[in-house]
């Protein structure tokens, strides 16, 4: 029973501390000096250089949900329908999330490995000696550099699967690309995309603070970093699952 | 001056410091020595202001600087330099942007070279300001290091355990160093070590740290020659005695 109530009061304390923190690294976003030229870097190392992965991943999922949404609506008499489901599936939801899980296992663990490694190794002290806020200084740039990448990694992986989903449409699947896109474009609502696009924003937010909180907290060496490394991806990833069913139900154009 | 009153700081059920008074005059080359694990590192934390205590007062120059807000007192910080044991220099930065970090705020980039460089010659490694961490050896991490906190011009620099892990030479090597710095005008140093050789020849005054207390200070000589056997047997590095092995 302690054992749970100490669980429990470390949870809350965590839950507590992140949150501190995400309102800080928001804060000292509009504090001078800017660090553009950080923000700028992690745009290019955390959000560019992910492409290719949310390249892979967009690619393979727009083609294995048109070929099984094709199959399962081809018992129904349906198929016409693929490119309706594929594309609203596909904005609104899998490409938003799908991208956060990637760029959460390629991203925030860099994110905790580096800060937890600068934390083992002093790093972190050095900069306050320096009269640098590690959080402006840290974490505010990739705060900054996710929260606009990932909408636009996520609206890249947008085109991505629903290119993809055409090509197997028409190549595996023999259906009239012309129609695949005359229903896609039927169905699939501005806001459809717009909703997939502000989860990922929230998403970006929540990786780097996830991923630098677990940074901030390493203590023990190498064996340290690992553990805060994991827990980044595992918290992050969670966070992203849950609350992907909350934005779905809170955003108002989904329930149109 | 730097001056704490009563400082108290534990960690769960470790209590690392008790009640610890100590006095660090201007310019003086103050050493505290002590075990492993006995809190020295801790105790320049909080002078530092990188810890705050559970109960007590640290005064930097008639500064309280324990209550001080988060804002004045990263301004306040700026007034010290800090050697960190393992050096601490930045990995995604080249030694040149190491030492260039504390100065960042100069406008000219010749100024802020010429400072680099100088920094560099001082701890006696010129032309390696293109290098990064990565490609030192662990003296130079910590002459780097060295060259960092100086290039700031700090009033106070401190130094967690500079001769750790380094042969005799490259040991004295940093202890000559450290006496260099500690002559410079205005400069008060604090270094904290448990290497008594090193302890013996930076040193002006010498602090033991034991059991979350100091228990003497003295000059290096009157340390040498004292009847306090906790000391005695540290200095002497026995392991018996009345010091408690953890």
């Amino acid at each position: 029973m302690i054992k749970f109530r100490r669980s429990l009061e470390s949870f809350a304390s965590n839950v507590g501390e992140i949150i501190v923190l995400m309102f800080k690294s928001i804060f000292f976003i509009f504090q001078k000096p800017f660090n553009l030229r950080r923000i700028v870097n992690h745009i290019y190392i955390d959000g560019v250089k992910s492409m290719p992965v949310v390249l892979l991943t967009a690619v393979f999922t727009g083609a294995v949900l048109t070929l099984q949404s094709f199959f399962a609506l081809n018992r129904l008499g349906y198929e016409t329908f693929t490119g309706s489901l594929v594309g609203v599936s596909l904005t609104k939801e899998l490409i938003p999330v799908l991208t956060g899980l990637m760029i959460s296992g390629r991203v925030g663990a860099s994110y905790s490995a580096e800060i937890g490694t600068m934390k083992v190794s002093e790093q972190i002290d050095a900069l306050f000696t320096f009269g640098v806020n590690p959080i402006k200084y840290l974490i505010s740039p990739r705060v900054v550099a996710l929260m606009i990448m990932l909408p636009m990694l996520t609206l890249f992986g947008d085109f991505v699967g629903i290119f993809s989903g055409k090509i197997i449409a028409d190549v595996v699947c023999r259906q009239n690309p012309v129609l695949f896109e005359h229903q896609l474009l039927a169905s699939l609502e501005f806001w459809d995309v717009i909703s997939g696009l502000i989860k990922s924003v929230f998403f970006g937010l929540t990786i780097a603070v996830i991923g630098s909180y677990f940074g901030l907290k390493t203590e023990g060496g190498a064996e340290g970093v690992g553990r805060s490394t994991t827990m980044a991806v595992v918290v992050a990833s969670i966070i992203i699952l849950v609350s992907d069913f909350f934005w779905s139900k809170i955003l108002p154009f989904t329930l149109r | 001056m730097i001056e704490l009153k009563n400082v108290s700081k534990s960690f769960g059920s470790n209590s690392v410091l008790k009640s610890l008074n100590l006095k660090v005059c201007k310019g003086e080359n103050l050493t505290i020595i002590g075990q492993s694990g006995s809190g020295k590192s801790v105790l320049i934390k909080h002078i530092i202001g990188l810890l705050k205590p559970d109960a007590g007062e640290i005064f930097i120059d008639g500064i309280e600087i324990t209550t001080l807000k988060e804002k004045k007192l990263f301004k306040f910080i700026e007034k010290f330099g800090m050697v960190f044991q393992g050096g601490a220099l930045f990995d995604s930065l080249t030694v040149g942007e190491n030492i260039a970090f504390g100065i960042r705020e100069k406008k000219d980039k010749h100024e802020i070279n010429r400072i680099v460089n100088e920094s560099l010659d001082n701890v006696g490694l010129p032309g390696i300001s293109d290098l990064m961490p990565s490609e030192l050896s662990g003296g130079m991490k910590k002459r780097v290091s060295i060259a960092r906190a100086i290039a700031k011009k700090p009033k106070i620099i401190m130094y967690d355990e500079p001769t750790t892990g380094l042969d005799p030479i490259m040991a004295d090597v940093i202890n000559e160093l450290v006496i260099k710095v500690g002559e410079m005008p205005g400069i008060t140093s604090i270094i904290i070590t448990h290497d008594m050789v090193s302890a013996y020849k930076v040193s002006k005054r010498i602090a033991v740290l034991y059991d979350g207390k100091i228990i003497e200070t003295g000059l290096p000589e009157d340390i040498k020659n004292t009847k306090n056997e906790i000391v005695r047997q540290f200095i002497e590095g026995r392991s018996e005695g009345p010091i408690k092995l953890r």
